[in-house]
């Protein structure tokens, strides 16, 4: 109900004005806006067959990549640039990873060096903790942000955050009901919320 | 500390120059002044509670949502009478970056990741607890008679804030914007202070 609760308050502080189209989408944009600073987070596991491939698929849902934990170890992340300059076959080697080359986050990937060739434990335990005692052996933990577009819902509290930041854009855009000051001024609430939450 | 969210809403109307309700109803400006009491809540702790969470063998990472539904801002972690120090998520890896598989006899450090995850660390061997102190979602205002938990002197800024989300929906700009600095101002006062 989150979207539709933030699309009607965006209705009803606009008196109706807001076109109901293009507010779904720039719902959709300021939902990936706060993902990008992190404001939805979330934790999983991702398993490896052992058999060298170095390329870790990360999730399409993932915006930021916040922490990657292969075993126990929490790798760095290092530029192709850098791995370029240090080994140029870098892409074939194999062994206990210790780093990821995020190459294009578009893809939603990154690159493990060296490649895992240790195929992870499938089995989890019975705890209902994949984090914790249920961790399995060579797999990876993955801690990323996400955004929760439907049916995940953003937490209540960011629901005039959310309805705020869309009239900005809305009003912001070239239509017939553009208006600059209207639009500042929601940016500047919906600013001033946020920074209250923080 | 207390009071019923219908006078509040008389004074809010009062100040847009809007008693009657006509352009805002008063139902809009009870549901703005439930979602505006969550801000001043957060930005002064106006409502600090702490819950008990039972740690699991060899978990560090614990969603906030199996901590307690209402967290609007995990505040400190506390082992007995022991706060553990607070640690910036990065900061594990570069203390150690093996911190993920790490024991230890009691708990030192907390993080907390975005606004869904806490993490506890080092991973203790066996069940234990700590209590988890957090500032509060109020509860949502559904009817005129539901009360605003918020002490008496934040009052005041909760209807400023409450004023300034109708006079953008009246569009009085003129109005809304020597507001707006006020609320800005007394926000950054309450960050310094902070």
């Amino acid at each position: 109900m989150s979207k539709i609760d933030v699309l009607n308050l965006v209705s009803t502080l606009s008196n109706g004005m807001a076109d109901p189209v293009t507010a779904d989408k720039y719902y959709d944009q300021t939902i990936t806006d706060l993902a990008h600073e992190n404001w939805f987070v979330d934790a999983r596991l991702s398993f490896f067959d052992g058999v060298g491939d170095p390329t870790m698929a990360l999730g399409d849902d993932v915006v930021n990549l916040l922490g990657l934990i292969y075993d126990d170890v929490e790798l760095e992340e290092a530029s192709r640039v850098q791995m370029d300059s240090i080994d140029p076959d870098w892409r074939d080697a194999d062994g206990y990873p210790r780093s990821y080359i995020m190459e294009d986050v578009s893809k939603k990937s990154v690159q493990l060096h060296p490649a895992a060739d240790f195929p992870s434990n499938p089995n989890l335990g019975n705890f209902g903790e994949p984090l914790g005692q249920d961790y399995p052996t060579y797999a990876a933990a993955v801690f990323f942000s996400y955004a929760p577009l439907p049916p995940l819902q953003p937490q209540y509290y960011l629901e005039l955050v959310i309805a705020l930041k869309v009239l900005a854009l809305e009003f912001t855009r070239e239509s017939d009901h553009a208006d600059m000051e209207f639009a500042q001024a929601a940016q500047a609430l919906s600013d001033l919320c946020k920074g209250m939450l923080a | 500390m207390a009071q019923a969210c219908g006078p509040l809403i008389d004074r809010v109307l009062q100040r847009v120059f809007d008693p009657a309700g006509v352009g805002t109803t008063r139902a809009q400006v009870r549901d703005l002044l439930s979602r505006a009491q969550q801000y001043i809540c957060c930005a002064f702790e106006s409502q600090v509670v702490s819950v008990p969470l039972t740690t699991q063998p060899t978990l560090q990472v614990y969603d906030f949502a199996s901590i307690a539904p209402d967290i609007l801002k995990l505040k400190s972690v506390r082992d007995g009478s022991r706060d553990l120090s607070e640690i910036e998520f990065p900061r594990l890896k570069q203390i150690d970056n093996h911190w993920f598989g790490r024991s230890g006899p009691r708990f030192e450090t907390f993080s907390v990741l975005g606004r869904n995850i806490l993490v506890i660390h080092p991973q203790c061997p066996v069940l234990n607890s700590v209590n988890v102190i957090y500032v509060q979602q109020l509860p949502a205002l559904n009817v005129e008679g539901d009360p605003v938990n918020l002490p008496d002197d934040q009052i005041t800024l909760l209807v400023k804030l409450t004023e300034a989300l109708v006079l953008l929906k009246q569009r009085d700009i003129v109005h809304l914007q020597p507001l707006l600095a006020d609320l800005t101002q007394e926000a950054k006062q309450e960050e310094a202070a902070a």
